[in-house]
C-alpha cells in the first residue's frame, strides 16, 4: 500500500463510518464500483473498527472533550431536524458543520448548515449567521444558491439550502486560466445574479471564486450571500495608555490588527472599512474575472498586509503579462472593474455586463456551448470530493490566514537573487561629545534611524542594533570614533560585516542657540579605509532633519539611491515622535542591550505613557517583559506593538509581527512570517535563524533542518556562524538525538570561542551541558554548565547565570549531592530575584520543592492537608493582587494540583517564598 | 541513564500498571508532573507545552518499545531484573496491546500518513483527549477524530492479524 492508495481508502472509510450500519453496503456499491480490493480494504477496516472495542482507548480522555456541544452535532447522522433527516456530514470547519440531508415531505435533498457552539456564543457570528439567512433567502435567482429556511433544533440555529453538487469557480481556474469564452458565459451569469441581488438592496460583501459554484449541470451559484465582514481591520484597544494595566481579555483580541476574512478580493473601501455599495462588489468581481483570465490572483502574497498594500496602493501585474492571449479590450474591463476609487470604476453590474456583451460580439461565437459540455470537466463522480467542495464553499473559514504549505501563485519580489549577498553595513553608534549624559541617548537613536535608512529599499544587509550591541559585548569594543584594521577583523568575522558606520556628536555655538554637530563616518571593515567623513549641523529640534541628511549622503556614498518618496514617513516612523518618548525609549532599547530588562522596563513603560502608539517601543517592552520571565505581559506588549506596525517600513512590519506571533505560540503563523522575511531577503542570517527556531519550536524537524542546510550555502562568514550550528543543536534536542546535540553544540562552541563570541559560546556550553545531562554524562553536563555560567558572567548576564546555577543545582541533585545542589539553588534564586525574573524563580522554587522532598522534607500529616490547601490558595491570592501573574511554572503546577489533589510540595515552599511586593 | 528518559520509564512503569486503578491520576497527568520536574531544565528551551507533550509521546513510545524488546530478550535467557515494567508490560498485554507488535504497526502507519502516526503517539502514548491532541498538532478536533478513527482501525486489524494463536 502506498500513502496515496491509503488516502482513497480512509476517504471512503471516513465517509462509511458516519452512515448507519444498515446503509453502508450500498454506499461501498456505489463509492468502490470497479475496484474489489479498495471494498475489500474499507469493508476489512470496517469490521476492525466495529471489533476494536476500547482499543487504544481505555486510558486516555482524562476529561471529558472540553465542549460536549461540538461533539454533540458532530455526530447528529441519522437525527430527524425538523422535517429533514441527516444522511451525512460533509463539512466542517471553523463555522460550524454542514449536513446532507433529506427532507422526508418534500423528497428533496438539502444542505443544513449549523453553527458551531463556539460560534453560537460569538453574539457577531450568531448575527452575521443570521443576515445571511434573511439576505440571501429574499433572493430567488437561478445563480443564486436558494436558501430554503431558518431554523432551530436543540437550540442550534441551521440553515437549510439548496444542495449543490461540482467544484468551485477556485478549483475550476485552479491556477490556470480559462478561455476566453468560457469566462465570459461565467462572468455574465454571475454578473445577473450581481445585478438581481443589487436590485434588492443587498451587497454580497465577500464575493470570490470560493463562494462561486459551478454545479455538475454546468450552472453559476452564488453563494453566502450577505456574509458581512466586521470592519476589515480589528482594532485594538488603544485606550489603554499605560502598559501596566492589566492584560484584557485575551482570547478577544486574538485577531487584533488580523483581517477577518479572505483580504484578497477585498476593495479598497473595504479595507478601510468605509460603507460599502454595489461598486465595491464590482471590485471584487473584478479581482475575479482578473484571476479567470489569468490563472493567477489580481493582489497575491502570502501576507495579508501585503495584499492589503497591494489593493490599496498598486495595480495589479499587467493581464498581458502573465496570459498574452487575452485581448486588450478584455484587459481594460478588468482594469476598469479594479479602479482604486469607485467613483473610475463600472457604476453597476449591468453597465459592466453591457460591455462584455459587446466585447462577445466582437469576439464571435456564443457561449452557449461551454455549457452544454460543462458537465465533463467534473471528472470526479465520487460524493466524496463533492462533498469537500461543498466545505470549502459553505462553511468558508472566517480565519483564512493562509496555512503552510499553501502556496499563492505569488511573485517574487525582486529584490535579491538567492545566491549573491548584498553588501552589508553596521552602525556602530556614536560617541557623545557634548560632556552631557543626558545627552547620551542620542546615540542609539542616531544608531536605529541611520540603520532604518540605509535598510529602506533593501540594497544593503543592515546588521540589527542588537546584533551591533551583542558583538560589541563580545568583543569588548567600547571606542565608537573609528577602528584600527585588527578590531575591524575581528568585527568583520563576527558580524560578517562589509562597511561600519560610527561617529560623534557634541554641541556648537553659544548656549542657548546652539545647534548639534553630527560627524558620521563610514569605514569599509576590509581594509580600515575610511570612506567618507560626513559632518552636518543642525538645530536639536530639528534632529531627524539632520539625521534624514546624513543618511541620503550616505546613501549617496555607497551608491544605493535615494530613499523612495512613500517609505520616508515610514523610516521616521521608527524613532517617536514625542521628544521625550523617543529619549526614553532610546535608553530603554541601550539597558535592553545591556542585558538590563528591568532598568529597560522601567524606562520603557515611561516611554510608552509619553507616546503610547508607537509600536516599537511596545516591541522592546514585549522584550523586556520577556526577559523577566513575564510571558503574559510579553504577549500583550507584542499584540499591541503588532496592531500598531501599519506605520514601518515592510520588514520591521513583519519582524515585529514575527516576534509577536512567536509570543502567542503560533508558530505556523510565525513561520509565515518569516519565511516571506527570509523571501524577501534571502541572504539575511537573522531571518533564517529565526526561521529555523520557530521550525523547531513547532516541532517541524525536517523543516528546521532545510532551513538550516540553505543558511549552510550563504557565502562566508555568515555560513560558518557558530548560531548556525546552535540552531542544529536546538533540532536534535527536538528530536530527542543526543548525541549529536552534543557534537554540534561543541562545535558551535569552539566557532564562538574563535570569534570572541562570547554570548553564543555561553549557550552552546549550556547546549552542550544539556545534552551530556540527557545522555547521562553528568560530570561532563557539569563542567559544561559550569563553563557556560563563566561566559555568563563575564557578559553580565545575570538571567543566564541564574539558569546555570539552577542547571549545576539539578545536576548535584542527580548525583545525590543534596546539599551542594541546595545551595546552588539558592545562588539561583537569589539571582532570579535580582533580576526580577518570575519564570526563573518559579522554576528554582520548584526545584527546592523536588530536592527537599528526596531530603525526606515530603510527609505532610494528611490531617494538616487542609491547613495547607488553605495556604495554598492564600499564596496564589497574594501573588494575584500583587499583580504577578501567575507564571508558567505556577500555573502548571496549579493544574497539576488540581489534578492530583496531591501537590502540596511546592505549594509549601511558595509559601515560605514572600511574594515580592511591587516596587 | 538519561534523565528524561528515566523520569519518564517511570512514569512509564506506573502508567502500565495503572497504579491506584480507583484514582483518577492518569497518563496525561502524570506527563504533567514530568513536565514539572523537567521545566527546570529546560525554560528557553521546551518552547511549549505542545511540544514537550509531543516529546513525551515519543519518549514513553520508544522507552516501552525497547523495555518489550528487552523483555523478549529476558525470556531467551538473558535476565532482565526490572520486575516493575514487567509486570506492567503483562498487564498491558492481558488489556491486549502488544507493545511490539503496536511498534512495528505504528511504523508502517506513519509512512502512510505521518499524521495519523503522531495522533496516535499523542491519543495512546501521551493519553491526550482529543482536544488537546487537536491543540498540539493546530489541526480541527474534528479532523483528530476521523483520522483517529482510521487510525485505530487499521492498526487494530494490522496488530490483531498478527497476533499469534498462543505462544
Amino acid at each position: 500500500m502506498n500513502p496515496e492508495r491509503w488516502q482513497q481508502i480512509r476517504k471512503v472509510f471516513d465517509a462509511a463510518l458516519l452512515l448507519p450500519a444498515g446503509e453502508r453496503s450500498g454506499f461501498l456499491d456505489s463509492a468502490c464500483r470497479g475496484d474489489a480490493a479498495l471494498r475489500r480494504e474499507v469493508d476489512s477496516l470496517l469490521d476492525s473498527e466495529n471489533a476494536a472495542g476500547d482499543f487504544l482507548e481505555s486510558h486516555s480522555d482524562i476529561r471529558p472533550p472540553s465542549d460536549g456541544t461540538i461533539v454533540e452535532i458532530d455526530s447528529w447522522v441519522g437525527k430527524q431536524v425538523g422535517s429533514y433527516r441527516i444522511i451525512e456530514r460533509i463539512g466542517f470547519g471553523g463555522m460550524g458543520v454542514v449536513y446532507r440531508a433529506v427532507d422526508a415531505r418534500l423528497g428533496r435533498e438539502a444542505a443544513l448548515k449549523f453553527l458551531s457552539a463556539e460560534m453560537q456564543r460569538d453574539v457577531r457570528a450568531r448575527d452575521r449567521f443570521e443576515r445571511e439567512a434573511r439576505a440571501a433567502s429574499a433572493l430567488n435567482h437561478p445563480n443564486i444558491c436558494t436558501i430554503y429556511g431558518v431554523d432551530e433544533f436543540d437550540g442550534h440555529p441551521y440553515l437549510a439550502m439548496e444542495l449543490l453538487k461540482g467544484q468551485s469557480l477556485a478549483e475550476v481556474i485552479g491556477g490556470r486560466p480559462l478561455e476566453v469564452k468560457r469566462l465570459l458565459a461565467f462572468a455574465i451569469l454571475i454578473l445577473s445574479a450581481l445585478d438581481a441581488a443589487h436590485g434588492e438592496g443587498i451587497i454580497h460583501r465577500d464575493l470570490k471564486p470560493a463562494n462561486i459554484f459551478l454545479t455538475e449541470k454546468g450552472q453559476i451559484k452564488i453563494l453566502d450571500f450577505g456574509l458581512a465582514k466586521q470592519t476589515a481591520v480589528m482594532p485594538v484597544s488603544q485606550g489603554h495608555s499605560g502598559a501596566m494595566d492589566a492584560p484584557g481579555p485575551t482570547a478577544e483580541l486574538t485577531t487584533a490588527g488580523m483581517i477577518v476574512g479572505t483580504v484578497s478580493y477585498m476593495s479598497p473601501e473595504q479595507i478601510r472599512a468605509e460603507r460599502l455599495d454595489a461598486r465595491s462588489d464590482l471590485f471584487a468581481f473584478g479581482a475575479v474575472l482578473y484571476e479567470m483570465a489569468t490563472g493567477e490572483q489580481a493582489f497575491p502574497g502570502k501576507m495579508p498586509v501585503l495584499v492589503l498594500d497591494a489593493i490599496l496602493n498598486r495595480p495589479p501585474a499587467p493581464i498581458a503579462q502573465s496570459n498574452p492571449s487575452v485581448p486588450a479590450r478584455l484587459a481594460a474591463i478588468v482594469s476598469k472593474s479594479l479602479e482604486k476609487q469607485r467613483e473610475r470604476r463600472y457604476q453597476s453590474a449591468s453597465e459592466l455586463m453591457d460591455d462584455l456583451r459587446e466585447f462577445e460580439r466582437l469576439q464571435a461565437g456564443g457561449a452557449g456551448a461551454v455549457f452544454k459540455t460543462g458537465g465533463d470537466f467534473i471528472a470526479r463522480r465520487a460524493w466524496i470530493a463533492m462533498a469537500a467542495v461543498l466545505l470549502i464553499c459553505t462553511v468558508a473559514g472566517v480565519y483564512v490566514w493562509k496555512r503552510r504549505g499553501f502556496s499563492l501563485p505569488s511573485r517574487r519580489p525582486q529584490v535579491v537573487s538567492q545566491t549573491i549577498a548584498r553588501p552589508s553595513i553596521a552602525v556602530l553608534g556614536f560617541e557623545n561629545l557634548t560632556g552631557r549624559p543626558e545627552h547620551a541617548w542620542l546615540s542609539t537613536a542616531f544608531s536605529e534611524m541611520l540603520s532604518t535608512e540605509l535598510a529602506a529599499g533593501g540594497r544593503l544587509r543592515v546588521i540589527s542594533g542588537e546584533d551591533v550591541a551583542r558583538a560589541r559585548k563580545d568583543l569588548d569594543i567600547d571606542e565608537v570614533r573609528s577602528f584600527s584594521v585588527q578590531t575591524l577583523g575581528r568585527l568583520r568575522n563576527n558580524l560578517g560585516v562589509d562597511y561600519v558606520v560610527t561617529g560623534s556628536y557634541l554641541e556648537v555655538g553659544p548656549e542657548g542657540t546652539s545647534q548639534l554637530r553630527l560627524d558620521a563616518r563610514l569605514q569599509d571593515a576590509r581594509t580600515g579605509e575610511i570612506v567618507a567623513s560626513l559632518p552636518e549641523t543642525g538645530t536639536e529640534s530639528k534632529l531627524i532633519d539632520l539625521l534624514s541628511q546624513t543618511g541620503a549622503d550616505l546613501r549617496t556614498k555607497l551608491r544605493i539611491g535615494e530613499i523612495a518618496g512613500s517609505e520616508v514617513t515610514r523610516v521616521a516612523a521608527t524613532i517617536p515622535n514625542d521628544p521625550t518618548a523617543a529619549r526614553l525609549y532610546s535608553e530603554g532599547l541601550a539597558q535592553l542591550r545591556q542585558l538590563d530588562p528591568g532598568g529597560a522596563r522601567d524606562l520603557l513603560l515611561k516611554a510608552a505613557a509619553a507616546e503610547p502608539d508607537h509600536p516599537l517601543i511596545h516591541a522592546a517592552l514585549a522584550e523586556a517583559w520577556s526577559q523577566l520571565g513575564n510571558d503574559e505581559k510579553s504577549r500583550a506588549e507584542a499584540r499591541q506593538a503588532a496592531s500598531l506596525a501599519g506605520r514601518l517600513p515592510q520588514s520591521e512590519q513583519l519582524w515585529v509581527e514575527g516576534r509577536f506571533r512567536e509570543s502567542t505560540h503560533e508558530w505556523d503563523k510565525a513561520i509565515d512570517v518569516y519565511r516571506t522575511l527570509l523571501g524577501f531577503y534571502p541572504d539575511d542570517l537573522e531571518y533564517a535563524l529565526r526561521l529555523a527556531a520557530v521550525q523547531t519550536s513547532a516541532g517541524r524537524g525536517a523543516d528546521a533542518r532545510a532551513t538550516i542546510a540553505n543558511m549552510r550555502k550563504l557565502p562566508l562568514p555568515a555560513s560558518a556562524d557558530p548560531r548556525i550550528d546552535l540552531a542544529e543543536a536546538a533540532v536534535d534536542e527536538m528530536s530527542a538525538e543526543f548525541q549529536h546535540e552534543k557534537e554540534v553544540a561543541a562545535r558551535a562552541a569552539q566557532e564562538a570561542r574563535a570569534r570572541g563570541a562570547r554570548m553564543v559560546a555561553a549557550r552552546a556550553e549550556y547546549a552542550q551541558a544539556w545534552a551530556a545531562l540527557n545522555l547521562g554524562e553528568m560530570d561532563d553536563a557539569l563542567k559544561y554548565t559550569k563553563d557556560a555560567l563563566a561566559a555568563y558572567v563575564s557578559v553580565g548576564d545575570v538571567n543566564g547565570q541564574a539558569n546555570m546555577l539552577r542547571n549545576m543545582g539539578t545536576i548535584r541533585l542527580m548525583q545525590g549531592d543534596l546539599s551542594t545542589a541546595l545551595g546552588h539553588y539558592q545562588e539561583s534564586l537569589k539571582l532570579a530575584r535580582q533580576v526580577g525574573n518570575l519564570y526563573s524563580e518559579g522554576a528554582v522554587t520548584n526545584q527546592i520543592a523536588s530536592a527537599l522532598e528526596r531530603q525526606g522534607v515530603t510527609e505532610i500529616d494528611p490531617a494538616k492537608g487542609e491547613a495547607f490547601d488553605h495556604e495554598w490558595h492564600e499564596a496564589m491570592a497574594t501573588q494575584e493582587s500583587a499583580d504577578v501573574p501567575p507564571d508558567h511554572v505556577v500555573a502548571t503546577v496549579q493544574r497539576g494540583y488540581k489534578l492530583q489533589g496531591r501537590l502540596l510540595r511546592p505549594a509549601r515552599v511558595l509559601v515560605a517564598r514572600a511574594p515580592a511586593p511591587k516596587a | 541513564m538519561p534523565l528524561v528518559y528515566n523520569e519518564l520509564k517511570r512514569l512509564a512503569s506506573s502508567y502500565l500498571r495503572r497504579e491506584r486503578p480507583d484514582h483518577t491520576l492518569q497518563s496525561a497527568a502524570l506527563v504533567n508532573e514530568a513536565y514539572l520536574r523537567l521545566v527546570d531544565q529546560t525554560q528557553t528551551r521546551w518552547q511549549n507545552k505542545a511540544h514537550f507533550y509531543g516529546i513525551a509521546a515519543q519518549m514513553m513510545r520508544r522507552i516501552l518499545a525497547d523495555h518489550a524488546r528487552g523483555h523478549n530478550a529476558a525470556k531467551r535467557g538473558a535476565g532482565m531484573p526490572d520486575l516493575e515494567l514487567d509486570e506492567a508490560m503483562a498487564q498491558a498485554q492481558a488489556r491486549s496491546v502488544d507493545v511490539l507488535d503496536l511498534e512495528e504497526a505504528l511504523q508502517r502507519l506513519e509512512k502512510l500518513d505521518p499524521q495519523q502516526g503522531r495522533i496516535v503517539e499523542l491519543r495512546f502514548y501521551s493519553g491526550l483527549s482529543i482536544e488537546d491532541t487537536a491543540n498540539v498538532l493546530g489541526i480541527s478536533p474534528a479532523t483528530v477524530k476521523r483520522d483517529w478513527a482510521a487510525a485505530r482501525a487499521w492498526l487494530f486489524r494490522e496488530v490483531a492479524a498478527r497476533r499469534p494463536v498462543e505462544s
